[in-house]
């Protein structure tokens, strides 16, 4: 007997002190070794990484996806056109066709959001004084306004807050619009009140520094302000404009670049060189649209050859945007050597142009008082050059302007003030901007563009992407209210020409 | 073949003549109860000689003293009587081994043995030889259809396919739902099952609900199959089989061969062999050429004529001959690149006893060739099983370890596609056998079109090898420390590793494609420029373990008082699982080549200086529980059973780490109490039962998919097509509740982080998954158990469900894992056996058969929320695969045509083209619902045929190899409405309401003729006309064995037994008209949830004829 409860007594021992010894084990799978927690990282570790983000939204993904980023706009300003070695198919032929489907949205869409659900967590657990959370909130005014741009009315209030709803409704896009400016005020103070901290080696765009960060602040409230010229209420424009003077920083001089340290390593690549530098797919898939080229070279522009490269056959060459007729490689073009300069060339955010050109139409139209539209106009035209990397930019651009009097190019023998900026506006975005000129377009049908597709024979360039299909499958009753059908696609932004 | 020869010459060389002093003897069978064993089958070992008992278990066979009887019948073992001098023999008292429903003996959980009549939940046990009637290599195939409730559903026909092995349907809307698997008292991971030879299996019990399962807790929340292998028995004997196999394709999709390839091009190119140039659009009409290059089937009728070469050029050899294929379609020119496969499988063991112990061993060398030349699968291995007694204390102790390597074709190096795909988009007038010698190329592949390459050129340049060592082992020591008590300790260890290197050779092409800057023959505009020179090879590996250490320590008391009988068991249970990977890849680029994301931007990658990367991954996790476990038995007929187990694991939050499962069922065998019962000379056997029991499953565990060349590329359009080839990394849950941030490509930059949040967000005190189960049933035996019938009917209600609510992505996030939903699952499950059905003195014919009917009913998701009430958790082309409230689980949803209140297709009324409905539309259950398995057998003298049908019905599929078929134009529907037509039943809107379309024809627009327009861009687009039904009836197993009658090779003492069979597996499928695409059953996503569709990521269906040869010998 005495044997078995030695058994029995064994028996329990080893069972409480095998159960002990479990206990610190059940406490292992705090700490994962593969990766780490948002929980257990700060709002400057996600900062450079949510520019970087922007850019790459911005640049485009790949050629079996133009719908993952703006290809679409900047095939639809003329920039680039596939050239016509493949049979267009898929998300391009949607581009060509005028018909993006709800499909088409998703990536754009879902990419924005959240790039802006990274600037929230920037905004939320950043250390106090730092200037990151005041330039995370220019940075996600100026996203939503690119959503607003795309889609018009979108979830904005309800948006961005997991824990509260998956399912926001949609707000009024001219309601967001006002709200955004109401942001900018916020960011403005944030970054004023703010301090030079370890934070600032995150800022990969302006390093810390208060005043461009103030500037562009400035500048995103002017191109919210401005695209509701002629088409919104133009008193509380006016109104807006004149606090944008009286706050004082002025707007964005210098180019707003992301440059973390891009390099040529494989994996440290610029994203717009990744994606379309030499010997991409890209690169050998899309050439220079030739709606571009008759245009620049019809004003004697040299900056054909910066934004577009030397054909095989030694010139410059393009196709008109969904072509289907016969043109040989070696004489279309690819991107030129502006616009890949090398793998390290930084991300861009915005042009200084484009905001020089902005003030120079907000003068012309006597929305600003300070400085004149010629000179900003001069400036802006300049800025482009410099941005290309043109030799003795400035006295190039200079000399461009001086040597015509096309009235598109020489601002003093233009009889539409308002024309010329804009088609200049849309000359320097080329490629790096798309999604502005396409919003330009909507707003003052500028630039003119006689035949937009040869994929839709006839047909305006749409004027908004439809919702994504994931917001029909995840938020079906929100996206249902807005009645949106396939003709939408027509249907202009609140602030765009009718 | 030499062993072969010399069974031969023992045949031949010893075949004697009878003695003459046969007689006829009489004699009874009866069990070791004492009950007579009806309609036994009685063979004079070594003839043709055979009688069958009657229903009283008498018979009379002629026979000569010295021979021996062999006595068979179900549901006993086989027995062996010496026929005595002279008189009549005494009664044969055989043993019960199965199905006489009062005396059963079963496995249950923790490897306890039990009276089956104790019982309150269902078991079903498989033996070996019903098991492996069809000799099977991956013994999970081998169960389809014999056994109610359990659904096997295999990936596809390749080499080795993932297998999913379910009970009961699905509890679990994301979680697993997939049965463990308990090897000798070891759970092992499913994947397992492929790696066992069937041979060694003792019997299988399967405990398909959770009464039956609470014992293991949370793992086995889906219920457990329980896999004993053989011990040592009896005298040393050996024994060999051999089995020879053919498999080849037995369905293909129907393709056309009427048109000619072009893809809507525009311009013409230079025919460097002639000089002459090749059109793409006629200058003259205006019409479609053909298009040598391309992998669309849209261009003019093959017996058209007019095509100006009258030949396509394919390619130049290595001295500058130029190669042309005829201008004609070839019959069968894609089919016959697939090959009849040989399979042979090799299996000896042996096994011996004494009386304190015994051992059994086995060895197996199995090999096979897959449909696509060049595949091959091999399994090496063997088994060990040793017992031991020393008085008080027994001792098991044994294990295996088997090697098992699979070299397959990997896809291609352009667009990642794999072989099938590539096969299904060659032109008509494409002979892929003639061009199988690439080296005969300058550009290695002969350049059959300029989208999807020569498959031989994967077949001989990308291959995707994998060799998986598997180890199982354990100990089981037992001791007895007085006659009620006894404890016992069981451990066991498992170890899995893999090494998998795969390769895409590097490609560069030759200047008659290219042209020095453009201008060559594919390369009109830079078109060989978008398949692209390739850089280099690629080259990726994938190393991992997982190992599984599993403790098991219990006490056992059985104990009588009285009319009671007490059976209580008390124990706990230790599990320690890690698992470690490490992905290499050579291609580190971020998306510079098109659709290859070869190693994403996980957090662990690591970057090497010459421009490869690794990431490793690694997970432990933790579990402990104590369980008990006790039976009240009353009067040997009314049997009140209970047991509770608590868990506790590591991956959950501190604060609902310990949950619990507590079961409770009665049974009662009527038959022996109720009086009319007692007398029936019916009914033999009525028992009938009742079970309530509650588990539970974290529903975190599952897989990080480590891909293998190319196939994250194709994840990146589709991530849940697994193709070709695909490591799945048991992940365990282990860190699943606090996600990791994703790095940002390229990141950090010096001290500059760049991170991007967890697209899922997990909710805070994340619970485990609930199930709470009812189960009742009953069994029935008539005529003496003659007529076997068993019913179970029961309802399980999963709450807590562990959900990734989809989120609209204007929140940031795309999923937020939560608790929320409830899955309601109930089914009923018939199981009869005839035994036998009919019979003579010679032959004799049994029949079983099973059915199930199973439902799993989402009642709700999101509490009620409209928005939130449906989850798609299988991304796929064309639609999802959805948990939807208020429907089955799961349901397929496909993008359809936009169509009015009565579901005609609205077209616009300028173009006369359909659009597509935003909304993506129910197209039905992915599940069975019904099952049915028929198992007759017919057996006269020593021969015997089985054949196993099985049907399954209610459910849908979608074939969504249907839309790259669409988009090439190959498929045969494509060969009609090459015209512009009307719209077959379509609207076009007008006002408000809608009015039929009687006239407006789909017009080409865009530079795109007709029949590209329509199949290519707007039919291939919805998904809704490739969901058909998923019905079908297999004849699955046909097999035919004689048992060569051993006396005929006279008197040697060295072969005991001799069996021949001839096997035929899947030889005939029957299945709607409308589906003529793949074979239903198949999965793409066979290890998930997410079923219901296939995919040109997998292989046809096959046949499989084999011819095997089995000895015992000593």
């Amino acid at each position: 007997m005495l044997i078995q409860y030695n058994t029995l007594f064994l028996f329990v021992v080893s069972g409480s002190l095998l159960a002990g010894s479990c206990t610190k084990k059940l406490n292992t799978n705090s700490n994962d070794p593969n990766g780490t927690p948002s929980s257990q990282l700060k709002g400057k570790d996600f900062f450079a990484g949510a520019l970087v983000e922007d850019v790459n939204n911005k640049a485009g993904v790949n050629l079996y996806n133009a719908a993952d980023n703006y290809d679409y706009a900047n095939e639809w300003m003329q920039y680039f056109s596939r050239n016509n070695g493949w049979a267009s198919s898929g998300s391009q032929q949607e581009v060509e066709d005028f018909q993006p489907n709800n499909n088409f949205s998703d990536g754009i869409w879902g990419s924005l959001y959240h790039n802006i659900y990274d600037f929230n967590f920037v905004i939320g657990n950043s250390s106090s004084g730092s200037i990151l959370p005041g330039a995370a909130r220019v940075m996600r005014v100026m996203l939503f306004q690119d959503l607003v741009d795309q889609f018009g009315n979108i979830p904005y209030s309800q948006a961005e807050q997991p824990l509260l709803t998956l399912t926001p409704a949609y707000d009024d896009a001219g309601t967001i619009y006002k709200d955004l400016i109401l942001q900018l005020d916020t960011a403005l103070t944030e970054i004023a009140a703010s301090q030079p901290s370890g934070d600032d080696s995150a800022d990969v765009m302006f390093g810390g520094n208060k005043t461009l960060w103030q500037q562009f602040a400035n500048t995103v409230k002017l191109r919210i302000l401005l695209r509701q010229v002629p088409n919104g209420d133009q008193t509380y424009v006016a109104a807006e404009i004149a606090k944008i003077e009286q706050q004082g920083s002025g707007f964005l001089t210098v180019d707003a670049l992301v440059q973390p340290g891009f390099s040529s390593l494989p994996t440290k690549q610029n994203p717009f060189w990744n994606d379309y530098g030499p010997g991409s797919q890209n690169n050998n898939s899309f050439c220079a649209s030739q709606v571009m080229i008759d245009f620049l070279d019809s004003t004697g522009d040299p900056r054909v050859g910066y934004y577009y490269a030397k054909s095989g056959a030694g010139g410059i060459g393009g196709e008109p945007l969904g072509n289907n007729t016969f043109n040989v490689a070696s004489n279309t073009s690819s991107f030129g050597p502006a616009l890949l300069k090398s793998p390290a060339q930084p991300g861009v955010i915005m042009l200084a142009a484009t905001s020089l050109f902005m003030q120079a139409e907000a003068v012309q139209r006597g929305l600003l008082s300070a400085g004149s539209a010629a000179a900003l106009y001069q400036q802006g035209v300049e800025a482009s050059f410099n941005f290309l990397g043109v030799t003795n930019a400035v006295a190039a651009a200079d000399g461009y302007m001086a040597g015509t009097t096309n009235g598109l190019v020489n601002f003093a023998s233009s009889a539409n003030k308002l024309q010329t900026i804009l088609y200049q506006k849309w000359i320097a975005e080329c490629v790096t901007d798309g999604l502005e000129a396409y919003c330009d377009y909507r707003r003052t049908g500028y630039p003119f563009i006689a035949q937009p597709s040869q994929g839709a024979p006839g047909a305006p360039i749409p004027q908004r992407l439809l919702y994504p299909e994931t917001e029909y499958t995840q938020n079906p009753t929100n996206v249902n209210a807005q009645n949106q059908t396939s003709a939408d696609i027509y249907t202009p932004i609140f602030w765009a020409q009718p | 073949m030499r062993k072969l020869l010399l069974l031969l010459s023992i045949w031949l060389g010893l075949v004697v003549s009878a003695s003459a002093q046969v007689r006829e003897v009489a004699g009874k069978i009866v069990d070791d109860a004492g009950a007579p064993v009806s309609y036994a089958t009685v063979q004079v070992r070594g003839s043709k000689v055979t009688s069958v008992a009657d229903a009283d278990g008498n018979f009379r066979i002629k026979a000569s003293p010295g021979d021996f009887l062999v006595i068979t019948a179900s549901g006993v073992a086989r027995k062996e009587v010496a026929v005595p001098v002279s008189g009549a023999l005494a009664n044969v008292v055989v043993t019960r081994v199965s199905q006489n429903l009062s005396e059963v003996v079963v496995t249950t959980a923790l490897g306890i043995r039990r009276q089956a009549r104790e019982l309150g939940y269902a078991t079903a046990q498989i033996k070996t030889a019903e098991l492996n009637q069809a000799a099977v290599v991956n013994p999970a195939t081998g169960l389809a259809a014999k056994v109610s409730g359990v659904d096997i559903r295999l990936a596809d026909n390749g080499v080795n396919p993932q297998v999913k092995v379910t009970f009961r349907g699905s509890r679990s809307i994301e979680g697993n739902n997939e049965a463990l698997i308990v090897v000798d008292g070891i759970p092992v991971d499913q994947q397992y099952l492929a790696n066992i030879n069937p041979n060694d299996i003792e019997d299988i019990t399967i405990l398909k609900g959770s009464n039956a399962a609470a014992l293991y807790g949370m793992a086995a929340s889906n219920g457990v199959m329980l896999i004993t292998t053989r011990k040592g028995k009896g005298k040393f004997s050996l024994t060999y089989q051999n089995t020879v196999s053919a498999e080849s394709i037995s369905y293909f999709p129907s393709l056309q061969t009427e048109y000619s390839g072009y893809g809507g091009e525009g311009g013409s190119t230079v025919n460097p062999a002639t000089g002459g140039i090749i059109y793409f659009v006629d200058p003259l009409s205006g019409t479609a050429n053909t298009v040598p290059f391309e992998n669309e089937s849209y261009g003019i009728a093959y017996n058209s004529l007019d095509f100006h070469d009258s030949q396509i050029p394919i390619g130049v050899d290595q001295n500058g001959k130029w190669y042309f294929t005829p201008f004609r379609a070839v019959p069968n020119g894609r089919k016959d690149f697939f090959q009849t496969g040989i399979g042979d499988q090799n299996e000896l063991s042996g096994s011996v006893a004494g009386k304190r112990g015994g051992v059994y061993f086995s060895g197996d060398h199995t090999t096979k060739q897959g449909i696509v030349p060049y595949d091959k699968y091999q399994r090496n291995g063997g088994r060990i099983n040793a017992n031991y007694s020393w008085g008080r204390l027994t001792a098991q102790i044994g294990g295996s370890f088997y090697n098992v390597s699979t070299n397959i074709a990997g896809n291609s190096y352009y667009q990642y596609r794999p072989v099938y795909y590539l096969v299904m988009n060659q032109l008509a007038s494409t002979d892929l056998k003639s061009i199988k010698d690439i080296n005969l190329f300058q550009n290695n592949q002969g350049f059959v079109n300029a989208y999807a390459p020569n498959p031989w050129w994967n077949i001989f340049h990308s291959r995707s090898k994998s060799s998986q060592d598997q180890l199982l082992s354990y100990v089981n020591l037992s001791y007895k420390i007085n006659d009620w008590l006894s404890v016992t300790g069981r451990t066991g260890y498992s170890r899995t590793s893999e090494n998998a290197p795969s390769y895409i050779d590097s490609i560069t092409f030759p200047s008659w494609l290219l042209g020095p800057s453009g201008g060559g023959l594919w390369n009109n505009g830079g078109l060989a420029n978008f398949p692209g020179n390739n850089p280099g090879v690629q080259r990726e590996t994938v190393k991992a373990h997982y190992d599984d250490e599993n403790t098991d320590v219990f006490l056992t008391a059985i104990k009588k008082y009285g009319n009671f009988k007490f059976n209580l068991v008390v124990g706990g249970n230790y599990r320690v699982r890690t698992s470690w990977g490490d992905w290499y890849s050579n291609q580190i680029y971020y998306e510079n080549v098109v659709g290859a994301n070869f190693i994403p931007a996980f957090p662990s990658k690591t970057l090497h200086s010459d421009g490869s990367a690794d990431v490793v991954f690694s997970y432990k996790r933790y579990d402990q529980s104590a369980y008990a476990d006790l039976t009240v038995g009353y009067d040997n007929w009314l049997f009140l059973h209970g047991s509770f187990r608590n868990d506790w694991t590591s991956i959950l939050a501190p604060g609902n780490r310990s949950f619990s499962y507590p079961s409770v069922d009665l049974s009662a065998v009527l038959s022996d109490r109720l009086h009319f019962l007692q007398n029936s000379n019916t009914i033999s056997f009525l028992k009938v039962r009742l079970g309530y029991a509650g588990t539970g499953n974290v529903s975190l565990d599952g897989y990080t998919r480590l891909g293998v060349m190319g196939n994250i590329g194709a994840g990146t359009q589709n991530n849940n097509v697994p193709g070709g080839y695909t490591y799945l990394q048991p992940n365990f849950g282990a860190y699943a509740i606090s996600p990791v941030a994703a790095v940002i490509p390229g990141f950090p930059f010096g001290n500059v982080n760049g991170y991007a949040q967890n697209g899922t967000l997990v909710q805070s005190g994340l619970k485990p998954e609930k199930t709470q189960s009812e189960e009742i049933g009953f069994q029935l035996g008539l005529l003496k158990n003659r007529i076997n019938l068993e019913v179970n009917y029961y309802d399980q209600q999963s709450t807590n469900q562990t959900i990734p609510l989809q989120a609209s992505t204007a929140t940031g996030i795309t999923a937020y894992l939560t608790n929320a939903g409830k899955i309601n699952n109930y089914g009923v499950e018939v199981d009869l056996s005839l035994n036998p059905v009919f019979h003579t003195r010679n032959f004799r014919f049994d029949l079983s058969g099973n059915f199930s009917y199973q439902n799993s009913r989402v009642v709700d998701i999101a509490g009620g929320a409209a928005e939130l009430d449906q989850i798609n958790f299988g991304q796929v082309v064309l639609g999802g695969i959805y948990a939807i409230a208020g429907k089955s689980y799961p349901q397929i949803k496909v993008t359809d045509f936009a169509r009015d209140p009565k579901g005609r297709i609205i077209v616009d009324a300028a173009s006369g083209l359909p659009s597509l409905n935003p909304n993506p539309v129910d197209a039905g259950d992915a599940n069975y619902h019904y099952f049915l398995g028929l198992s007759p057998s017919v057996s006269y003298k020593g021969l015997t045929l089985k054949a196993v049908f099985d049907y399954r019905g209610g459910a849908k599929i979608l074939n969504e190899e249907g839309n790259v078929m669409d988009f090439t134009g190959i498929y045969t529907g494509d060969a009609t409405n090459r015209q512009a037509f009307v719209i077959p039943n379509s609207v076009i809107k007008s006002g408000n309401g809608y009015v039929p379309n009687t006239n407006i024809p789909v017009t080409s627009f865009a530079g795109l003729p007709t029949p590209i327009l329509w199949w290519a861009n707007f039919y291939n687009q919805a998904g809704m006309p490739y969901v058909t039904s998923a019905d079908f009836w297999k004849l699955r197993e046909v097999a035919l064995t004689y048992e060569v009658p051993i006396r005929m090779l006279g008197k040697q003492e060295v072969l005991k037994r001799l069996d021949v069979s001839l096997i035929g597996r899947n030889l005939f499928m029957w299945r709607p008209k409308t589906n003529n695409l793949s074979d239903p059953e198949f999965s793409t996503n066979a290890a998930g949830n997410a079923v219901g569709y296939t995919t040109e990521y997998q292989t046809p269906p096959t046949r499989i004829l084999s011819a095997s040869i089995r000895a015992t010998i000593f």
